[in-house]
């Protein structure tokens, strides 16, 4: 086991295990404090996929604004004061399923053979993808960017309520 | 020949220009009707002129004309097989034109004395074209299925007519009864013409059918059975025992149309068609033709008998129609066509005549029971003496038409038959000139029994009284067609034995013997008659009393409606309530609302599936998801 | 060198630890998460694809970004539902808004 298969095993043990937690967690805020770890996580496999821009981005917008957010939705809907189980009657169907997707998954995982080189990352440089953003995907760029503003134009809509509310 | 179309067009095209503007016409188009009829008579002569100059010697080449009507491709025969609009003429058709629009034409000029101020005045002579129309239809048709179109349309048209009244209950449900009655007849009518067609040369043409049967195209049996079925048809519309129920009750109508319709025309439509259809009676078993005898001879008496116990005035008369057609079954089952159309001929304006007159008497005085009249003749010479030449010519007094038709008929039942039926007829026209007497006797002579109604009768008016001059005249003289002398006259070979005819012509032969016998009953019975119901009739009463039970047994018509109304009630009625609880119960409650409750069960359970619940969707997707990289998972490994 | 094989494992576990919080849990939030989980797991494969087997042309890094973008604004806008649900009617478990049933 190379040094780098360490440090993936153990990126990927606390990214699962924060992803369990926020799966399992019977407290709400517990919740979103787990996906803060497994969303660093990710982070980190991103780093180990060589793709530090990308790691970059995404503590900057999940470990960030994505779970401040969640947390503010929290507080607002007054999430703890909500009585009942936490989690839904299906729940044993939804172990099943999860267990039967994993399963397939795997299975469909290690019986592809895989294309190239499987072995080595390549290193994609933050000049490349700046490059390649404005001027091969240029047009899926800004329309993102549109989507990006509707959508919190929209939210801010929605949330603001109606006058005199 | 050509022309022949004409001759029913003619009524059913004033029966839909009367249908359609009959409210808008003056005098609601009764001028029209009468000229459609009469235009249609006229037309008889030119016909029979064509069927005399194509005469082959004895023979009559019948003319023929017919036009496609519907065509079809039988892909299982592999054979095309055509519907035919066709007329056929031949002597049975030139007598039975005459008949029927000779009688119509003179009832319609009656019906506009008779049915002047009705409320539906227009409807009446509406009906009677359509009447016409069909009934010439079915004369002149050539294959079995117009006839059978025209049959059943007479038979509506008879339904319209009984129940023309049909505020009065007893006039609608007598429509009912004869509607119902000869339709039992009728479906034994299609299916005799259906066996004909299933094993016959694949047409219904009815000369065609008669030449391949004589060719022993039909199994003996077979034949036997179809032509058996077609003769409950011909017993329905006849009125022939076990289904004559209808005809006394079918005196509801209107008189004029008890007169034309069940009297002179649609009821000999029975005697017509077996008439036509003798040669398959004749091909078949002898058992047929037995039937038919039988049948004839039976209602010959029962209604015979019935019309001593009647005491209204048109009912006598029907069960005189009654033994007519019993008398014309009894002739057809010798095979004697001669007889049987002669007697049909005469019967037609004698039976009219007897109708009209007793029509005249219910005109003048509103009254038809024979109990509240007398005395009429005073008032109403006309009508009384043209009544008197009617019922003279009913009990066959010589030189009257019905002797010589009638004799033709003892004639033939003398040589063809066992001494019984002969005997049997015998005894029958001592009966009919009793009740014949009688019903004269009772409504003319003597002292009225109702001063009320004798002060309130007086004679009718030309419009009833020249119909009925014209009837009398040809009730005395029809019958002298039978000479040969008289027929050369008239611009025929020679009498009609030599005109109308199954097989050969012959010679008409006086049977002294016969006459004199038939003379001497017929006549004992108009005396007996006229002793027993003179004056106040305390004879025949006593005579009731004494033998009371048969009085009761004839007055009570043998309890024939009464066995009926039984059957009905508890046979078809009870088949009925099955049928119904099937119905309700299988049909509706298990086929119907069974299958839409299925529909509705598995709506309604179904759309709980849709529980609204967003959980439950996400699973029902990642499932669908699941199985479906099962499937591929397992074609790819 | 780590095998691409770990990372396509990875973002199975992922995926499938998502996919079982989306179903079992009640409250909306919770699902929220689930989703973003399932998204990041989505995002591992893209780049995994992307630096293993197409280097030249990255496109898997590409749709990595977009991928994050979008969940911004998908978060930013269920968020603001789930608020609005909650002022309405007082809850936020998605099984007891089914209004819309039958």
């Amino acid at each position: 086991m190379t040094y780098e298969e360490a440090i993936f095993y153990v990126i990927a043990a606390v990214t699962v295990a924060g992803s369990l937690g926020v799966v399992t967690a019977r407290n709400v805020i517990h919740s979103a404090l787990f996906l803060i770890l497994a969303l660093l996580g990710v982070a980190a496999v991103y780093v180990l996929l060589a793709s530090e821009f990308l790691a970059i981005v995404q503590v900057l917008v999940y470990g960030g604004a994505v779970t401040i957010l969640i947390l503010f939705a929290m507080m607002l809907t007054r999430v703890r004061d909500i009585g009942g189980p936490i989690d839904g009657p299906q729940r044993p169907f939804a172990a099943l399923a999860a267990t039967v997707f994993l399963g397939t998954t795997v299975l469909a995982v290690t019986q592809t053979e895989w294309r190239g080189d499987t072995d080595e990352a390549t290193v994609v440089t933050i000049n490349e993808i700046g490059e390649a953003l404005f001027t091969t995907w240029a047009m899926p760029f800004e329309i993102a960017s549109l989507v990006l503003m509707v959508s919190l134009v929209g939210a801010i809509v929605l949330a603001r309520g109606e006058e005199g509310e | 020949m050509d022309q022949a179309w004409l001759i029913p067009a003619i009524p059913a095209a004033a029966f839909v220009i009367l249908l359609i503007f009959g409210p808008y016409l003056p005098r609601k188009g009764d001028w029209l009707a009468i000229a459609a009829i009469g235009a249609s008579f006229i037309l008889v002569f030119p016909l029979l002129a064509d069927l005399l100059d194509q005469a082959d010697g004895a023979t009559y080449v019948a003319g023929e004309r017919a036009w496609e009507w519907l065509s079809f491709d039988l892909s299982g025969v592999g054979e095309t097989f055509e519907i035919e609009i066709g007329f056929y003429v031949d002597p049975i058709t030139i007598v039975m034109l005459a008949v029927v629009t000779l009688v119509a034409l003179m009832v319609q000029v009656y019906s506009i004395a008779y049915m002047k101020g009705d409320s539906r005045y227009g409807w009446y002579f509406t009906a009677m074209s359509l009447f016409a129309a069909s009934m010439l239809t079915l004369v002149l048709a050539n294959n079995l299925l117009l006839l059978y179109a025209g049959w059943e349309a007479v038979g509506f048209c008879s339904f319209l007519l009984i129940g023309f009244w049909w505020e009065k209950r007893s006039a609608a449900e007598a429509a009912k009864k004869a509607f119902i009655t000869t339709r039992i007849g009728d479906v034994g009518l299609l299916i005799g013409i259906i066996m004909l067609w299933l094993e016959g040369p694949n047409t219904f043409n009815i000369q065609e059918i008669i030449a391949f049967a004589q060719e022993g195209g039909y199994d003996s049996t077979y034949l036997t059975a179809a032509v058996l079925f077609m003769f409950m048809g011909a017993l329905g519309k006849s009125g022939q025992f076990p289904l004559h129920v209808w005809l006394p009750d079918a005196m509801e109508g209107p008189t004029p149309v008890s007169a034309l319709i069940h009297a002179a025309t649609m009821v000999v439509a029975g005697v017509y068609l077996v008439a036509r259809m003798l040669p398959l009676f004749e091909v078949a078993d002898p058992i047929a033709l037995d039937v038919v005898l039988v049948v004839g001879l039976t209602t010959v008496m029962i209604s015979a008998t019935m019309g001593l116990a009647a005491t209204d005035i048109k009912r006598v008369i029907a069960y005189s129609t009654l033994n007519s057609l019993g008398l014309m079954f009894v002739a057809l089952g010798s095979s004697a066509v001669t007889a049987a159309m002669l007697y049909l001929f005469v019967h037609g304006f004698f039976k009219a005549l007897l109708f009209l007159g007793a029509g005249s008497v219910i005109h003048a005085t509103e009254e038809q029971d024979m109990n509240r009249l007398g005395g009429l003749a005073k008032k109403m010479p006309v009508t009384a003496a043209m009544f008197a030449i009617g019922t003279l010519a009913m009990i066959g007094i010589i030189p009257l038409s019905g002797f010589w038709a009638k004799d033709e008929v003892l004639v033939f039942a003398n040589e063809e038959q066992p001494l019984i039926v002969y005997l049997v007829l015998l005894s029958s026209l001592v009966i009919t000139g009793l009740y014949m007497t009688r019903l004269f006797v009772r409504t003319f002579l003597f002292a009225p029994r109702d001063q009320g109604v004798y002060d309130h009768a007086h004679e009718s008016g030309l419009l009833i009284t020249v119909p009925l001059l014209i009837l009398g005249l040809l009730a005395t003289v029809a019958g002298f067609v039978v000479f040969d002398e008289v027929g050369e006259a008239l611009g025929f070979p020679g009498g009609i034995a030599q005109f109308v005819f199954l097989r050969e012509a012959h010679e008409f032969e006086f049977h002294l013997d016969t006459a004199i016998t038939s003379t001497v009953l017929a006549g004992g019975g108009a005396v007996a008659g006229w002793i027993l119901w003179q004056n106040k009739a305390e004879l025949a009463a006593s005579v009731r009393d004494r033998f009371a039970p048969i009085a009761t047994l004839l007055a009570n018509r043998y309890y024939i409606d009464e066995v009926y109304q039984f059957a009905i009630d508890h046979i078809v009625l009870g088949a009925g309530t099955v049928v119904a609880w099937f119905d309700r119960v299988v049909v509706n409650d298990g086929g119907v609302g069974g299958s839409a409750k299925i529909g509705y069960l598995a709506g309604f359970e179904a759309k709980f599936l849709q529980s609204g619940r967003l959980p439950n969707y996400a699973l029902a997707i990642v499932s669908g998801i699941l199985l479906l990289s099962i499937v591929m998972l397992v074609a790819l490994v | 060198m780590i095998p691409i094989d770990n990372f396509l494992v990875l973002s199975a576990i992922l995926f499938s630890l998502g996919m079982y919080g989306v179903l079992a849990r009640r409250n909306a939030v919770l699902i929220l998460m689930s989703v973003e989980l399932m998204l990041q797991a989505v995002a591992i494969n893209f780049v995994a694809f992307a630096v293993y087997l197409y280097p030249e042309t990255f496109t898997g890094v590409i749709f990595a970004i977009f991928v994050i973008v979008i969940a911004a604004a998908e978060v930013g806008l269920a968020l603001a539902i789930i608020l609005r649900l909650f002022r309405n009617r007082q809850i936020t478990n998605v099984d007891e808004a089914d209004l819309l049933k039958w």
